[in-house]
């Protein structure tokens, strides 16, 4: 999270990805760093087990949500 | 009178296609009938950019930030939007309801992605006016630089190689460079975000569990 709010802080927009698991986590450590509209991609937990194809068919399903992030005014 | 709109509505497409068809055509070769009707079956046919529009499809919650002044805070507002798509996934139609300015405001959309001119098309009414807007474009990252940073987690970069794949096929980013951080425990050392802030003009990264 330190990476995405640094990058977002120097102008550069930053999708980060995280399972559903850690977006509290995550919203809450971007919060301690000031950015406290920070909002994750998020993609289903658990992760580890799943196989590659399944992990695969994450990034498919989280696609648009990437795009409009980094394209969001 | 509809019928009569129909059939000149379907002439102006047929011109439309024909002289763009006719731009390709070899000089002194007619394309035969069933290789014309081939074509205008490939350009009906929903692809990439339409599987997109599709992947926006359902019920939408919405946050609304007008900037009224330069310097002064912007309004909040929600509101929702539901997005469907129209004849067999050629176009995505929204209905959108929310404040605008402290009143009701609601708008409905058609986007589509015409595959002839290869642009994007909207057509937009809502309740602040009586025109149609018509707006169109195309979506492309070309020549930018986009920065795949894997946090090395384990599996994460099968998620970016398909995030990779994806913005290659749809975004045609001008370069993907793809990062690594040593471990997803500390942040990135400062040399890489360094080289990273440099080099890109958007980062995705992944992928925290």
């Amino acid at each position: 999270m330190h990476d995405s709010v640094f990058f977002e802080d120097q102008g550069i927009p930053t999708a980060t990805i995280v399972s559903t698991e850690f977006k509290r986590a995550a919203r809450a450590q971007a919060e301690a760093l000031g950015a406290s509209d920070f909002q994750p991609v998020t993609v289903a937990h658990p992760i580890q087990p799943l196989t590659r194809d399944e992990v695969r068919e994450l990034a498919d399903r989280a696609f648009a949500e990437i795009v409009a992030r980094l394209t969001r005014g | 009178m509809r019928a009569i709109s129909l059939a000149v509505t379907t002439l102006c497409i047929l011109l439309t296609v024909s002289t763009a068809l006719a731009k390709d055509k070899k000089p002194g070769k007619q394309m035969d009938q069933q290789a014309m009707m081939e074509l205008y079956k490939q350009l009906g046919t929903p692809g990439e950019p339409h599987k997109l529009f599709a992947s926006l499809a359902g019920s939408w919650t919405t946050t609304t930030k007008e900037w009224m002044e330069p310097g002064k805070p912007p309004t909040e507002s929600t509101g929702s939007a539901e997005m469907k798509m129209l004849l067999d996934g050629r176009f995505l139609y929204q209905e959108y309801n929310a404040q605008m300015m402290g009143q009701p405001f609601s708008g409905i959309g058609i986007d589509a992605y015409d595959n002839l001119r290869k642009r994007y098309v909207t057509a937009w009414i809502d309740t602040m006016g009586t025109s149609i807007f018509l707006m169109e474009g195309t979506a492309s990252a070309d020549g930018k630089t986009i920065t795949l940073l894997d946090i090395s987690k384990p599996k994460g970069n099968h998620l970016l190689d398909r995030v990779e794949e994806l913005l290659r096929e749809r975004a045609h980013p001008g370069a993907i460079v793809r990062q690594k951080k040593p471990t997803y425990a500390r942040p990135a050392p400062d040399d890489l975000r360094q080289e990273i802030l440099e080099r890109s003009d958007a980062v995705i990264e992944a992928l925290a569990d």
